[in-house]
């Protein structure tokens, strides 16, 4: 098992040939690490979290990510490795508005019954053992409306560890927080990801949260394309 | 199942939206179906005022003209028939039966008809409809009368009254010009109502209208001489009647006698078939058919737009949430359902509530409108024209909700996960 868990090889992607938005010679990410992407905007982030989610295809070159290769998928299979593979957490605004918490949180589960991981608890279970940790049990089964945003990136947090995904990506989810949530967020984050070694990565224009991380990498280093 | 599970939460959780977008489909539907009832209740109440009848025989004129004033009890004859012509004419070997109709008198602004026992024994309307009494029964004597509903329903006349009929045609509750003051006649029979113009009818024996008009013949009333009314029936002698209508023995025997009454000598005599008569008639009414089904399908297309729009507007705010559904595995194809069958079910729901609405709203209101418009309503069978403009809201339905559907698919591809605020 000496495959990295991610690796791009000569990743272009452009809508104009001469001028390529994103071009990555070689990275990659070990199993389990923990990795914090320094991506300020401009610097190509949403391009290549498009990528990796198989949102978008590349012009050239090569996506693995846990043992498949990303690139000849067809939309549907990427869209399905999706569901099952990767937790996503967005900067803001990751609720369902007309689902109730527990439904958000148990939404992917029930998209992809595929992606559970969790061999003893039953998925209800799992999700209120999550929703315990992240603090959130007594919102379970209230609309979204009446959660502060930390409660509610609480939330999305708790629906990307759902099924324990061997990968989470995270786009800013701290930017709207304040220090103090933002660390304990992420304390808990990363804690529960370690428990099934879910690979992570978190990009985030903030190096003050780097140190929580086994690696930085900062994205204007490796991407050689020209951001406009 | 998921997917139509959150079409559900999606619906229920834009109670305000999608409740009124279902109302205006449901009314839309309501309406739309109704005036199509109307439309075809007034055209199958015109075409069956009068069934079964192969001939309608007057003197010689307009065809137009003949029905309207036998059949719908509108204008007035130019000439009569002579008694005479009518009997040889319903002796024929080819005649099955024969309906006199004598026509000049009125009540009140409603007609007065001389008939025989004839036209409750063999007028047919709507199919096989036949005349029946709401109480009492036909006259049998020279100043007895039946009346037809509305008279019964409007002017609150019961059996037992003694009317006074105008000479001539009167306005209704208008001042009349000449009075048959001399005789009164007794309501002795109330028809139940057939939603065609017999309900208007006053209708009393030939020998009746020949009795009032004793001493008339010469236009004015002579006030020397006494009248003898109470001579018995079979002695007055009738003269003349405006028209008659006949039933052949078969089909084919019926264009036979339309040309022997064409060609008849004693006098200039017509025959008339009353179905092509009355698709004529129809034919110049038809712009008010048209008109009715311009409304219709104007009130559908507005309830169609309603739910694209309700859809299309709540698109920005949902780019959001397809974002999330996309970054939760959920393919492009599947929000496109998601949207489709959103607004279909929307369509499905107006269209079950507005049929429910339609079919009580029909279930109050029908006995109310046949009584004052005539028009036959049913209320249980849908025509099959009505399945194809149901499949037709359907359609649009899925259309409607396919139009915000590409949208959303067009600014999903543009959106990747990146979520604009």
């Amino acid at each position: 098992m000496n495959h990295p868990f991610l690796s791009l090889e000569d990743l272009n992607f452009s809508y104009q040939k001469e001028r390529p938005l994103l071009h990555i010679n070689q990275f990659q990410i070990e199993q389990a690490e923990r990795l914090f992407l320094h991506g300020p905007s401009g610097s190509g982030k949403s391009t290549l979290l498009a990528l990796l989610t198989g949102i978008q295809v590349p012009s050239s070159g090569k996506i693995m990510i846990n043992n498949t290769d990303l690139t000849p998928l067809s939309q549907t299979k990427r869209d399905q490795f999706r569901g099952e593979n990767i937790g996503y957490i967005f900067q803001s605004f990751n609720l369902i508005p007309y689902l109730t918490v527990l439904e958000n949180i148990l939404l992917p589960m029930q998209i992809n019954p595929k992606r559970n991981r969790e061999k003893n608890n039953s998925i209800t279970e799992s999700a209120n053992e999550l929703a315990h940790k992240l603090g959130i049990t007594r919102y379970l089964n209230t609309t979204t409306h009446n959660l502060s945003i930390g409660e509610q990136q609480r939330v999305a947090a708790c629906r990307a560890l759902i099924g324990h995904p061997p990968f989470i990506i995270c786009d800013e989810p701290t930017s709207s927080l304040d220090v103090d949530n933002a660390h304990q967020f992420l304390d808990t984050l990363l804690s529960e990801s370690k428990k099934y070694l879910s690979t992570v990565l978190f990009v985030s224009h903030d190096n003050r949260l780097a140190h929580h991380f086994d690696r930085k990498v900062s994205l204007s280093e490796i991407n050689k394309g020209k951001v406009p | 199942m998921t997917l139509l599970k959150l079409s559900f939460k999606s619906l229920s959780g834009r109670k305000v939206v999608s409740t009124l977008c279902i109302l205006s489909i449901a009314l839309s539907v309501a309406l739309f179906l109704g005036i199509e009832r109307i439309r075809t209740g007034a055209k199958e109440g015109f075409m069956n005022t009068i069934s079964q009848t192969d001939l309608i025989v007057g003197a010689k004129g307009g065809s137009l003209q003949l029905l309207l004033y036998t059949v719908f009890q509108l204008g007035q004859a130019i000439s009569n028939i002579r008694y005479s012509s009518y009997k040889e004419i319903a002796g024929m070997d080819s005649v099955e039966w024969s309906i006199p109709i004598s026509l000049g008198d009125s009540y009140r602004g409603f007609r007065v008809v001389g008939t025989t026992d004839d036209l409750f024994k063999n007028y047919r309307f709507r199919g096989d409809q036949q005349i029946h009494f709401l109480k009492g029964e036909t006259f049998k004597n020279v100043f007895e009368v039946v009346i037809g509903s509305d008279l019964f329903y409007k002017l609150k006349l019961n059996i037992g009254d003694e009317i006074f009929l105008s000479h001539g045609l009167s306005e209704e509750g208008g001042e009349t010009i000449a009075e048959h003051k001399e005789r009164a006649f007794k309501v002795v029979g109330i028809m139940a109502p057939t939603q065609t113009p017999l309900d208007r009818g006053v209708y009393i024996a030939l020998q009746g209208l020949e009795a009032i008009h004793f001493g008339l013949e010469t236009g004015s009333k002579n006030k020397a001489t006494k009248i003898n009314y109470d001579i018995p029936m079979q002695k007055i002698k009738i003269t003349q009647i405006t028209s008659m209508l006949i039933k052949a023995k078969s089909r084919f025997m019926t264009l036979r006698l339309q040309r022997q009454i064409n060609d008849y000598l004693g006098e200039p005599l017509m025959g008339v078939i009353p179905g092509l008569a009355l698709s004529e008639l129809w034919q110049i009414l038809s712009y008010v058919e048209e008109s009715l089904l311009l409304i219709g399908a104007s009130v559908l297309v507005v309830g169609i737009f309603g739910i694209t729009i309700s859809l299309y507007s709540s698109l920005n705010e949902r780019r959001r949430e397809i974002s999330i559904l996309r970054s939760l595995g959920i393919s492009l194809g599947k929000i496109i359902f998601l949207f489709v069958f959103e607004s279909l079910l929307m369509v499905v729901l107006g269209v079950i509530l507005g049929m429910g609405l339609l079919t009580s709203a029909l279930h109050f209101l029908a006995p109310m409108i046949q009584r004052h418009f005539s028009i036959y309503l049913e209320s249980n069978t849908p025509t099959e024209m009505e399945y194809y403009y149901l499949i037709g809201v359907l359609g649009a339905g899925v259309l409607s909700g396919l139009i915000p559907a590409i949208r959303a698919y067009f600014n999903s591809l543009q959106d990747g996960l990146a979520i604009k605020n």
